[in-house]
């Protein structure tokens, strides 16, 4: 199945709940709009652009049947297509490990420095729509699990690689949107944040595109287990009791026979989705393997998932800060965590992460919009409040550049999200507009 | 994101633990639990179990810290559970120090904890990844 997107022009007396406009009648700085293209999600949205707009653009979506699905619909044509794959390449290559539990991070004479292709800004955009396909994609995956339908790993592949494709425009962008969280969706929101980190950790470490990919996907995957936790128990509001959480423990052995149920699953996502909360001390489950068994990408998968976890929202309890997550990870490596690849990841993510809500020693209150992996303690903000916590217009500062004024700035902490009335969702709902008023701009 | 307000509770910044505390402990119903020192302040500390642990609601902390020469003991503090967090990876939970059940010593000892660690804090390296 592909989708073909285009835009079509309404007047605004057409406009609808859902729509997404992707163009007004005017240039966008001209209105109150931040967001450059958003969903409309209320009436408000509605008024708002009857009040400053004619007409606008939506975006409208062309389902058609690919060749790719017309050869799923014949058996012999999947078998031919997966048999004819070539052989991947860390399994012909000679001066890396084999494939599959042997996988190790790029050596510093194979890692790759990728660089941001463009701005946190210009991705931001592009990365919401990729972010809301996914979310689509990998609910339509747990929904057919629960129903006893089989993984489309062709599906998960589709919504992985346009993640990635994003991850190696920017890194940034997508991390940005994993900081808001839904209570009601933590389950698929949960898997594709969590492929979204390992896209991005992967990345950090030198990574290829396709062994980004593959992490991303045993990402995606890894919880898949969990379609097969009952609901009372998947979403029960307070804690789980012992034999609760022993079910729990479970979602690790029903991936494995899940994705081993797939024709053409990834061997190493397989690996992964039963290996990912085994621990360097041999106490993880469901084998208690040792360190030096448990699959490389499991290991670094279990890291994205520990810091989406800590820092999500499940039914009845409150994310936690990014600081708390890295705090744990960083008390937990050795024992829980891989000790070398928990240092990265803490490098990775950086104190501020893109999202984070921090504020300024002058009192100033804003939102990381993106860092340097050489200074991730001075990234880049958005100003939204000034020293005494009133809104102003929104500006950009690089605290990273070389700036007289700017070098006094620093972060004295991060807050929480809604506090001061910065409300993190709906600076994005309604569009950021921030290549313009940047001081310190490189 | 931080969506809890308990971040804005703190009267003050709280320290990565480093390892200088030992033998942490909660004490409850009766038994003894080990846990990890997360971060620290006089008031509280972030601790985390990675066993699952059932409902907490009144618990005291024991450990002891290595302040220079000194190993100071500290024996069931008496705590409040501020926020308790449980993932497949361990449960969380902040305690705030019940200061109307700690006597003069004890909390003599918790802000001797508290300067010793911040003056070893380094706001611009928390993790010591930058040595």
């Amino acid at each position: 199945m592909s989708v073909k997107r285009s835009e079509i022009q309404v007047t605004v007396d057409q406009l609808e709940l859902g729509m997404r406009v992707t163009r007004l009648d005017r240039p966008w700085l001209e209105t109150d709009f931040l967001l450059q293209g958003f969903i409309i999600d209320s009436q408000d949205d509605i008024d708002a652009l009857v009040r400053q707009c004619k007409y606008v653009y939506v975006e409208s979506q062309t389902v058609s049947k690919t060749p790719d699905m017309e050869r799923r619909d014949a058996p012999a044509g999947l078998f031919a297509r997966f048999s004819k794959r070539p052989a991947q390449r860390h399994s012909v290559s000679s001066n890396r490990p084999a494939a599959g539990l042997g996988k190790h991070r790029p050596t510093p004479d194979t890692r790759i420095a990728h660089i941001n292709k463009i701005s946190t800004e210009r991705e931001l955009g592009g990365a919401r729509v990729t972010y809301g396909d996914a979310k689509q994609s990998v609910k339509s995956i747990m929904d057919g699990l629960r129903i006893g339908r089989a993984i489309d790993i062709n599906q998960s592949r589709a919504a992985v690689n346009s993640i990635v494709d994003s991850v190696l425009r920017n890194k940034d962008a997508l991390i940005w949107l994993t900081k808001i969280k839904s209570k009601d969706e933590y389950t698929a929101e949960h898997s594709l944040n969590v492929c979204v980190l390992s896209a991005t950790f992967a990345r950090y470490l030198g990574h290829d595109k396709s062994e980004i990919q593959q992490i991303a996907l045993c990402g995606l995957l890894h919880d898949v287990g969990k379609s097969k936790i009952p609901d009372e128990v998947l979403n029960k509001e307070g804690r789980f009791s012992d034999e609760e959480f022993e079910l729990m423990k479970q979602h690790t052995t029903f991936g494995r026979d899940l994705l081993m149920s797939v024709k053409n699953s990834d061997r190493i996502a397989i690996d992964v989705a039963h290996c990912h909360h085994e621990r360097m001390d041999g106490s993880g489950y469901p084998r208690g393997l040792k360190s030096h068994q448990i699959p490389y990408y499991a290991k670094l998968v279990a890291l994205a998932d520990c810091y989406d976890a800590i820092t999500s929202s499940r039914c009845y309890d409150g994310a936690r800060a990014s600081m708390d997550a890295l705090d744990i990870i960083y008390k937990c490596k050795g024992i829980q965590f891989d000790e070398e690849l928990a240092l990265e990841f803490i490098k990775c993510i950086g104190v501020f992460p893109p999202g984070a809500i921090v504020e300024l020693n002058s009192g100033h209150v804003g939102i990381v919009i993106s860092n340097k992996d050489d200074n991730k303690l001075r990234p880049k903000i958005l100003v939204v409040r000034d020293k005494d916590k009133q809104p102003i217009k929104e500006r950009v500062i690089d605290l990273s550049a070389p700036d007289d004024r700017l070098n006094a700035f620093k972060i004295s902490r991060e807050i929480a999200n809604g506090t001061y009335g910065v409300d993190l969702p709906s600076y994005l709902k309604k569009g950021l507009v921030l290549e313009h008023n940047t001081e310190g701009k490189e | 994101m931080n969506t809890t307000p308990e971040t804005e509770r703190r009267r003050s910044k709280r320290f990565l633990c480093n390892e200088n505390f030992v033998n942490c402990r909660i004490h409850h119903d009766g038994s003894l639990i080990d846990v990890a020192p997360i971060n620290f302040n006089a008031q509280g500390m972030a601790i985390f179990c990675n066993t699952h642990l059932a409902e907490l609601s009144i618990v005291s902390i024991s450990f002891a810290y290595q302040l220079d020469d000194n190993m100071l003991e500290l024996a069931e503090l008496a705590c409040n559970i501020v926020y308790s967090k449980d993932s497949e990876y361990g449960d969380q939970f902040g305690l705030s120090f019940d200061e109307s059940k700690l006597s003069e010593a004890q909390m003599t000892m918790l802000s001797a904890v508290a300067k010793h660690i911040e003056a070893h804090d380094d706001p611009e390296d928390r993790y010591g990844l930058n040595k």
